[in-house]
């Protein structure tokens, strides 16, 4: 997961886009915006990622930088 | 057999009542667990994997279950055999799955 590419995702892609993406890369579909990653599994994290902290960023009020630090919570502690 | 999603509150239970258990971890942020889950449906209906049975974790919501197998990635698998942790890996290749279940053999 890289954070720079979740960034520019939330900074330059509406939530319509992102969730259409996400559905493509699930069913294997042609993406219609370009999301980098390693593989399809990195495009879909950070496809999620980004949609996970627009609507964070939507629903609570809360800017990029503190919708971002309680996503990479969530993700630090699925994994200690 | 069906893959079957679990918490940690059946964790224990399930590990120590069935002699071969793979287990999953995986979260809702992670896309290659997504992914992973056709496969390991597909694999818990596999003739040569009959007896074992397949869970599925919310790494996220379950830290007990995830400290037993010392989980460091996503997804990640562990198996068990006779309530004892046999190995783990992470990865999101199928043969890695198969390999690693086929050591409950």
């Amino acid at each position: 997961m890289k954070i720079p590419v979740i960034k520019k995702l939330v900074e330059t892609q509406p939530l319509e886009q992102l969730r259409a993406a996400e559905l493509a890369i699930i069913n294997e579909q042609p993406l219609q915006i370009e999301i980098e990653g390693n593989d399809e599994g990195e495009q879909l994290t950070h496809a999620i990622a980004a949609i996970w902290i627009l609507e964070r960023m939507n629903d609570s009020n809360v800017d990029f930088k503190t919708a971002l630090r309680e996503y990479t919570q969530k993700v630090r502690e699925s994994i200690n | 057999m069906p893959v079957q999603k679990i918490t940690d509150a059946e964790f224990e239970n399930q590990v120590s009542n069935n002699p071969k258990v793979v287990v999953k971890y995986y979260a809702d942020w992670c896309g290659s667990c997504k992914l992973f889950a056709p496969k390991f449906n597909r694999l818990s209906s596999d003739a040569r994997f009959s007896d074992v049975v397949f869970l599925d974790i919310n790494a996220e919501n379950s830290p007990q279950a995830r400290k037993k197998a010392g989980v460091t990635n996503l997804p990640y698998f562990a198996v068990f055999k006779d309530g004892q942790l046999v190995e783990s890996v992470a990865t999101s290749k199928e043969d890695a799955v198969v390999e690693l279940i086929s050591k409950l053999n």
